[in-house]
């Protein structure tokens, strides 16, 4: 038995019309001896009757100042990919193809118990295979699961790319052969956002881990939950448009493919409203760092607020978050008092202790007040943070490129001629990232797409 | 379930997964004179002094003033070569190891920089540069503690043998 999963988005389910257009490519793969699974997302985006924030909207519209309970807040959600089965399966029976709708529980899907972010502990896919037995479509609800006492729970973030990847790994033990469609509004995997980057290519395949990395790093292609299971099971991924017939990308197994893929650039993404924060302590005091770092690090895991580009050289260390959580990170920070090596002394100075300012002012001001009446029993160190707002992080998707002789010299010299001021740069075996203001980032995506010359060849 | 379907069991991944040890790094900092708008340039050529030279660098941090990056031991010496013979004023610091500590979803998981500085800050090992992707942190350290340090981050998250990993 060979069976196909095909996953629909929500724009390729969000009209009747669309729905024909995906409704063709279920047909498609029937006639060509495919069993098909059809995963489904909400209809529609915001403002559509059944899209997922209509109806969180909904809910959240009973009492604003009550927020919902997540436990029924992820019931309200899955209603929206639930409805959309339900017309999808009845549009394929219109068309004479029997189908049935299931919700991810039906389908044997079962999740921790994280509402809002679950993951999938195991599928049973026999209820599908019954269905795939009788010869009817299982069209089934993406971005959903149920917990082992039958909670209804949802994904997270690229949930529907998430169920299509586990169905097709799910199913593979009990098939000739698998693959895993994913159905959007771009035909295939792009070398940059179309929508800036006029000359954007499609590519014909990709390594698991070039998409991984690229959507990662901001390329809205297929969720990384997708491609990482995809590969740990090793099931072929291909990316395509419901809204036409190009073959798409095949997104497949690094050992499959040859060094003109394995040793690429593959794109360049952008990705993140970036506030980037910069810490300086005293000369000869760089003994401390590690202590304040960690005093930081601690308060920012407290509200689990993400951070990345670290660096720590010398007297200095910095490190990016996401711009919402500035306002939260200036609360916790601003007149943060960290003590070191406190009560190793017998006679004053008894220890050192740094006082951090984020510009609030308020918190550190009153810090420091307080702590100057204690300036003769320590040493008081004040560091105020250099703090860079209106940042974003352009990537290079660069596999083994790390350490190339050149590559980040040739990165900063497009950079510098298209006027794109550099504030850091992250490297890793993927990608090679650069911070720079926002406002600069079409400008630098498209001048690095072109130094690496992944455009459309030129015609003729 | 039917018996002629078996349950798959997947996405157990999440949290940290693995601690690498690489041996054999120096890292470089490099101070520049000139005013800070003279700087990236300054920077640039540096960059494309070492490509020149086929020196391969990489951890490249841009400082206030100054350029850091790391070489891996076999180039170390064309590296400082090229430095001093442009009369660059720069610090070396050899023998160092760099620690990788891995993860699915590096940025989904908040609270690892807070664990691994827990680790390696509580055994008293600096920690000289730093350095992270959607999938990793990387830390430079001194080389005679890059083995205490790995084994402190292995027992931080959880990890034996190289398999498995606590949520983070």
């Amino acid at each position: 038995m060979k069976i196909l999963v095909q996953k629909f988005g929500g724009t390729s389910v969000a009209s009747d019309e669309n729905r024909q257009r995906a409704a063709s490519k279920v047909i498609r793969a029937i006639q060509s001896g495919w069993k098909v699974v059809v995963v489904v997302s909400a209809i529609g985006r915001k403002g559509a009757p059944y899209a997922t924030d209509t109806l969180i909207d909904t809910l959240r519209a009973v009492d604003p100042a009550v927020p919902p309970a997540s436990r029924e807040l992820d019931m309200m959600m899955a209603c929206g990919e639930i409805i959309s089965t339900v017309v999808f399966a009845q549009t394929l029976r219109t068309k004479g193809y029997e189908a049935v709708a299931l919700t991810g529980q039906q389908a044997g899907i079962l999740t921790d118990y994280e509402f809002g972010n679950a993951r999938i502990q195991s599928i049973d896919p026999a209820y599908i295979l019954r269905m795939l037995d009788e010869g009817r479509v299982a069209v089934v609800a993406g971005f959903q699961g149920g917990t082992e006492f039958g909670a209804i729970t949802t994904l997270g973030r690229g949930g529907s790319d998430t169920t299509a990847s586990a169905l097709g790994a799910a199913l593979k033990p009990h098939a000739d052969e698998v693959g895993v469609e994913i159905y959007t509004d771009v035909n295939g995997v792009k070398t940059a956002d179309p929508r800036h980057v006029p000359d954007a290519r499609t590519l014909a395949v990709a390594t698991y881990e070039e998409v991984a990395a690229m959507a990662h790093q901001g390329a809205k292609v297929v969720h990384p939950r997708a491609a990482e299971l995809a590969n740990q099971y090793r099931i072929p991924l291909w990316v395509k448009s419901t809204f036409d017939d190009e073959a798409g990308t095949l997104i497949t197994n690094e050992d499959t493919v040859g060094d003109d893929i394995r040793l690429r650039v593959t794109g360049v993404t952008n990705t993140g409203q970036i506030v980037y924060l910069r810490f300086e302590l005293p000369s000869g005091n760089e003994d401390d760092k590690g202590q304040i770092e960690l005093e930081i690090y601690r308060m920012l895991r407290g509200e689990q607020i993400p951070l990345y580009l670290n660096s720590t050289t010398g007297a200095s260390f910095a490190f990016a978050i996401a711009r919402e959580h500035l306002p939260r990170v200036r609360v916790l920070l601003d007149g943060l008092v960290v003590p070191v090596a406190l009560g190793q002394r017998r006679r004053p100075p008894f220890g050192r202790v740094y006082l951090l300012g984020l510009g609030m002012w308020a918190g550190f001001l009153a810090q420091r007040k307080m702590l100057e009446a204690a300036a003769s029993f320590v040493e008081l160190h004040t560091i105020e943070a250099r703090v860079q707002e209106n940042c974003t992080v352009v990537s290079v998707i660069a596999s083994r490129f790390q350490g190339v002789p050149g590559v980040i010299a040739l990165i900063l010299e497009a950079l510098a001629r298209a006027n794109v001021p550099v504030y850091q740069t992250a490297d890793s075996p993927h990608s090679i990232s650069v911070l720079i203001p926002e406002g600069d980032a079409n400008n630098a995506v498209r001048a690095l797409h072109n130094v690496f010359r992944l455009g459309q060849p030129a015609a003729g | 379930m039917s018996a002629a379907s078996k349950p798959v069991y997947f996405e157990r991944e999440r949290g940290v997964s693995q601690v690498e040890v690489t041996p054999g790094i120096a890292h470089f900092s490099v101070r520049f004179a000139e005013a800070e708008a003279e700087v990236q340039a300054r920077r640039l050529e540096l960059l494309q002094t070492l490509a020149a030279g086929n020196v391969p660098v990489f951890m490249v941090k841009i400082e206030p003033g100054a350029l850091c990056f790391a070489i891996r031991q076999e180039s170390v010496d064309a590296g400082e070569e090229i430095l001093k013979q442009r009369g660059h004023d720069f610090e070396v610091r050899r023998d160092l190891a760099l620690l990788t500590v891995l993860a699915g979803a590096m940025r989904d998981l908040s609270g690892v920089m807070a664990r691994i500085y827990e680790a390696l800050v509580g055994q008293g090992i600096p920690v000289r540069q730093t350095g992270d992707a959607y999938n990793a942190v990387q830390c430079l350290v001194d080389g005679g503690g890059a083995a205490r340090g790995a084994d402190a981050l292995r027992a931080q998250f959880q990890i034996e043998n190289g398999e498995g990993g606590a949520p983070s």
